[in-house]
């Protein structure tokens, strides 16, 4: 992260809220839209926001043992020579409570790492897509279909079915089911994603919402003369057609991004969100992309928004080859900016109601790969942030780092998940404000799986 | 021979009252469909006074399909003609009774004599299939059973739509008979044509269509000369310090050595000009297809120089064997780099073969991950479940033939086992780095130890070619590339069958491939009225085919930049997957749609503002620091002529972008907006009705 923005966020924090609000909106714009923001805003709001690290991330390089003894089993499996060590000094140490054992979170995470001793930021340790509950002895009998495949294991962690094909996801469905609840009349979308279409987002009554990873959402060039009516030609147009079922399907989406633009281009677009200072100076695709989400948040009194699922997505982590200066690069620009949002959360007086949270395609070998990188594997770590977080702690049981060992799927290091997505995700949604029966509809596996609640969320 | 009238008119069968068919014309006239609502029965007539009526409302229990074909009204009318004859049932109520129409002079006999239908003489005249089905210039019409009416008499549907008579079959049933295709129906097959073999219909390409045929036009093209990207020199793996972007005017040719050097900027554009001017559109639309299935990213690799060569090898394979494509890209230090098989090393104490070329090799460019069945169905087992075609051993066995391979030796470097980075060429074998262990490859195959490197990778590769899979594997994706993203199972076999065997005995012939999916029934033929019919454009096709229609002229610049913002970079995809998934779904459907996997909101709104800027700007400036750039801009002096009347301009519209698709009320609706722009700027009202269809979702499904 750079100086300029380090510098920022130290003097933000040393502000005030209302003094730093005060200093970044622009005069008069601040005086009409920020209270209205405020005034309407429910007060039961929440939001999840997934952060979905494409290509699998190193779990075994995100959260390192950091003792003695741990780091020496890490050390023997990846020494330097495998050019996919990181050095037990560069590790930044977390003790998370209840346990004796010390880790070492991955240096480019330094924005986020103090979030870990205030409680606002823990790890889960070793989740994955499971048939059901699995070990070394029987996982060839009842595991995921098509185990280390980066579609089939995208698709399981956004569906949370690993036992077949799954039309929807489980962000999807969790907004089928909140629409029926606590989010019932919501006007706006529940679901929406600044990182394109995927299976997560997809509900089976619920369509989400995509807007652009940066800048507005609105038809242009529709001024002048004819305006008004070539509009309403172009919607005569898009009902033409509706026998065939992809003109359908394509007509219905241009049909609603025209009308929800006319909702959210002002909000994206607007000169009166306080948002923009937090990112400041980031060029990355993640940071403008949580950009988008904190001005929707924002802007949730103005949209009627009880409840949001957010999609945000960070790429290239597939790191066969050359995976420290990968990581380097890519924790880089995924820690500043998540550090941003929790930050702009805070300034909206709603960190406590935002939850944050990663997946990734499926961890990855602990057994290095030729090439200074690591092959495809199973169970990985994942982190929650936000102030609903119980944080400071390490969720799960951390695998024991030994090839061929107990929580091996064979010789390279292929975590068996001790703790299943289904878990990660009901966890997620209960706080959400899913009920007992929607987590059992979302997550039709759950029942085989111990805790339904892992409790990292208060 | 005297022409008989059918005795009740065609759609009542039925009681409709109406005058007799008086039909002069020589050229073909249309059979229209229609549904009885309430009995689901499908009725068809030639005429046109009672389509008129039963379209304004006459008989609102009857509407119409969609479904057309033509037939000749006089048996003079063609050398080819013979009568059809018509019976229709005696049951009632009207509407919902069955008709059976022959071509067959023994079955029309025959069922005279059965005394159980009307006779209804002779309904029109249409050619007999012969033994290889329909002669070019006719569509095939099949008679297919749908009910039973309350006579007990079966009622059929006559339908040219090949997934309307069967769904699987590695052949089709026997038409009932051939009809001819209107000039219409001609217009309207070669448009299609040009949507799924070029990038995009102009009005000569049309002409051009219309007068050799689909065949000869396919011919031609498989035979024309390669369009080779320009080549650029070698650089450095590493920019140097001294190669940046050199604002300084004036401008050089090498004065953005940084970006046009190591991002693929130069590439993309000449892309987006090649697609646009191309002789050989079929080609450049097959390596288009094959670079979305065999997929490297500028995302991980921007070395122009490299990439070029790369999508240059996509091309000369274009129409060659899948097997050589296959060596080819396993052999390019592009793909190596990309996918990890450059200095990919045998197992040491520390580290095992990396195996992502090895997984994405079987699950992406050949196999899949389960057993299909030829027509691209999976392969269930006993218990229902998918059938792996591999596990890790295969995996483990692969990454292992992959192994001992770097970096082609640059020109004047001396050969080392770790070459530095350089893609030119094939990457060079090192015995050093091979494991020479045995190998489990595909379907229990073991490859021996003790082989050669070469012999080694050609065994494998050989092992993968063979695999059962990989005909419909690969036949399925250039389907939905180029035709329709939900084939039907027969359709799959067929082409399977021609990927299997060229007709010579020949196995992965991609030339016979192509050619065999753009002749099949279903992509050729009159007017497609299945409602999975079709794909969604692409937006890189998309851009071009708005270009392509309107004599739009460019220096690819502006396309590239826009293809980013429609979620399409050309050639920088987000991983291997691609843009969008062969097997992505439609939202709310049971239906595939790979390209939607890149449509949402956010890019809906996108497509509309690309053509605004396309439509709208009287030039999209030349890039200032693009040397030799000279913009982009649309020609409409060829449609100035039509914008005095809105009608006029409505109606080409219609022919020429819509495939004579709009309705009535969305004409009205269209001329609507056209004159509210004054007659005095005739240029903004094409402009307007050219925005209007380029935006509609009618334009951007092709079907």
């Amino acid at each position: 992260m750079n100086d300029y923005r380090r510098q920022f966020v130290r003097r933000a924090t040393a502000l005030s809220m209302g003094g730093l609000a005060a200093r970044l909106a622009p005069a008069g714009l601040s005086a009409l839209a920020a209270p209205a923001l405020a005034q309407s805003a429910p007060t039961d709001y929440r939001a999840l926001v997934c952060v979905f690290l494409y290509g699998g991330v190193d779990g075994n390089n995100l959260l390192v043992p950091a003792d003695s003894a741990g780091y020496a089993r890490y050390a023997a499996a990846r020494p330097t020579s495998s050019g996919i060590n990181l050095a037990q000094s560069s590790l930044l140490p977390i003790q998370p409570a209840g346990g004796s054992a010390l880790y070492g979170m991955h240096p480019a995470l330094d924005d986020i790492h103090p979030l870990f001793a205030q409680g606002k930021l823990a790890w889960l340790a070793n989740v994955g897509p499971l048939v059901e509950p699995t070990t070394r002895l029987n996982y060839l009998k009842a595991r995921p279909d098509n185990l280390y495949s980066h579609s089939d294991q995208q698709a399981q962690w956004q569906s949370a079915v690993a036992d077949g094909p799954s039309n929807s996801g489980w962000g999807g469905r969790l907004a089928d089911r909140v629409t029926q609840s606590v989010a019932a009349g919501q006007p706006f979308p529940v679901v929406t994603s600044a990182s394109g279409n995927n299976l997560f987002i997809t509900g089976n009554a619920s369509s989400p919402l995509t807007v652009p990873a940066t800048g507005g959402l609105s038809l242009v060039g529709l001024t002048g003369s004819g305006a008004a009516a070539r509009l309403s030609a172009m919607q005569a147009l898009i009902a033409e057609g509706q026998e065939n079922i992809l003109v359908q399907a394509a007509g219905s989406t241009t049909a609603k991004a025209i009308a929800l633009s006319a909702q959210v281009n002002p909000i994206l677009t607007s000169s009166a969100s306080r948002m923009q200072p937090f990112f400041q100076g980031q060029t990355s695709g993640i940071a403008q992309q949580l950009l988008q989400v904190a001005k929707l948040i924002e802007a949730r009194g103005v949209l009627g928004a009880r409840r949001q699922v957010f999609f945000v997505s960070l790429g290239s982590f597939d790191t066969h080859s050359n995976e420290l200066a990968a990581m380097e690069n890519l924790l880089g620009q995924l820690s500043p900016a998540l550090k941003s949002f929790y930050d702009a959360t805070q300034l909206l007086g709603v960190a406590d109601q935002v939850t944050t949270f990663s997946l990734s395609d499926f961890g990855r070998t602990f057994r290095p790969a030729s090439g200074a990188g690591s092959d495809h594997a199973w169970g990985n770590h994942h982190f929650i942030m936000g102030g609903a977080v119980k944080g400071g702690r390490l969720y799960g049981t951390y695998p024991v780092l030994q090839f061929g060992g107990p929580d091996d799927a064979d010789t390279e290091g292929r975590w068996i998940p001790t703790t299943a997505v289904d878990q990660y995700g009901a966890t997620l949604a209960r706080w959400f404000g899913a009920t007992t029966a929607d987590v059992g509809a979302i997550f039709p596996n759950l029942g085989k799986f111990g805790a339904a609640d892992l409790g990292f969320l208060a | 021979m005297r022409k008989t009238r059918p005795l009740p008119v065609w759609l009542s069968a039925l009681a409709l009252v109406g005058t007799p068919l008086a039909i002069q014309a020589a050229a073909p006239v249309p059979v229209v469909e229609y549904i009885h609502g309430a009995s689901g029965n499908f009725l068809i007539t030639p005429d046109a006074g009672e389509r008129v009526r039963v379209e304004t409302g006459a008989t609102p229990e009857v509407t119409r399909t969609g479904g057309q074909f033509s037939v000749w009204a006089n048996e003079s009318d063609d050398a080819r003609a013979r009568p059809v004859c018509r019976f229709v049932s005696p049951a009632g109520p009207k509407g919902s009774s069955a008709q059976l129409l022959s071509i067959d002079p023994s079955e029309c006999d025959t069922t005279r004599a059965s005394g159980r239908w009307l006779d209804a003489g002779i309904a029109f005249y249409a050619a007999a299939a012969g033994t290889y089905g329909c002669a070019e210039g006719t569509t095939a019409i099949w008679r297919v059973p749908q009910s039973v009416d309350a006579a007990g008499l079966t009622r059929y549907r006559y339908t040219p739509e090949s997934t309307l008579a069967s769904r699987t079959g590695k052949r089709l049933p026997a038409p009932a008979f051939c009809a001819p295709l209107s000039d219409e129906d001609r217009e309207q097959d070669a448009r299609r044509l040009l949507l799924q073999a070029s990038f995009g219909p102009t009005p000569a390409d049309v002409a051009e269509v219309v007068r050799l045929g689909p065949a000869e036009w396919l011919d031609r093209q498989l035979r024309l000369p390669v369009t080779a990207y320009t080549a650029f020199p070698a650089v450095a793996a590493t920019r140097p310090s001294t190669c940046i972007d050199d604002r300084t005017l004036p401008l050089r040719p090498d004065s953005f050595c940084a970006r046009d050097n190591y991002t693929l900027f130069p590439l993309q554009a000449e892309f987006f000009r090649h697609a646009l001017s191309q002789p050989d559109q079929l080609r450049g639309r097959m390596a288009w297809a094959l670079s979305q299935i065999f997929v490297v990213s500028g995302l991980d690799n921007g070395r122009n120089y490299a990439v070029r060569h790369y999508q240059q090898m996509l091309r000369d394979h274009a129409f060659g064997n899948y097997l050589d494509l296959l060596r080819e890209v396993t052999l390019s230090p592009v793909m190596g780099d990309y996918l990890d098989m450059v200095n990919n090393a045998k197992e040491t104490a520390n580290t095992t073969p990396n195996e992502n070329y090895a997984r994405e090799i079987l699950q992406l460019f050949s196999i899949g991950l389960y057993y299909l069945n030829q027509d691209g169905t999976p392969i269930r087992d006993a218990q229902g479940k998918l059938v792996p075609t591999y596990d890790l051993d295969e995996i483990e066995g692969f990454a292992r033939v992959f192994t001992g391979w770097t970096y082609p030796t640059a020109p004047g470097a001396a050969d080392r086992n770790i070459n530095p980075r350089h893609y030119v060429g094939s990457m060079r074998a090192v015995d050093a780095n091979h494991e020479f262990g045995e190998k489990r490859l595909l379907d229990g195959i073991v490859a021996r130890g003790g082989m050669t490197m070469a012999q080694d990778l050609d065994f494998a590769l050989r092992n993968i070619f063979l695999h059962e899979n990989v005909a419909p594997f690969i036949s399925q994706q250039l389907i939905q590339r180029l035709v329709t993203s939900n084939p039907s199972p027969g359709y799959v076999e067929r082409i399977s069958a021609v990927f299997d065997n060229n007709g010579i005995g020949r196995r992965g012939d991609l030339a016979a491939v192509v050619r065999a999916i753009l002749l099949d029934p279903e992509a050729r033929g009159a007017r497609k009225i299945d409602p999975a019919y079709g794909k969604l454009t692409e937006p890189a096709v998309w851009m071009t085919r708005i270009l392509r229609a309107f004599g739009g002229r460019s220096d690819g610049v502006a396309l590239r930049a826009q293809s980013a913002t429609l979620a399409q970079p050309v050639f920088y995809s987000p991983s291997v997957f691609n843009y969008f998934s062969p097997q992505q779904a439609i939202a709310g459907t049971s239906l595939l749609g790979p390209e939607f996997g890149i449509l949402g909101t956010s890019t809906a709104i996108a497509r509309a503002n690309t053509a605004n800027t396309l439509v709208y700007s009287t030039l999209i400036p030349p890039d200032t620091t693009v040397y030799g750039a000279t913009g982009t801009a649309l020609d409409f002096t060829g449609w100035l002529p039509a914008a005095a009347s809105s009608e006029v301009l409505v109606d080409k519209i219609d022919r020429e972008l819509m495939n004579r698709r709009l309705t009535l009320r969305t004409k009205s609706v269209m001329r609507t907006a056209i004159d509210a722009v004054p007659a005095t700027d005739p240029l903004n009202r094409v402009r307007a009705a050219a925005w209007l269809a380029v935006t509609s979702p009618q334009f951007s499904v092709e079907r």
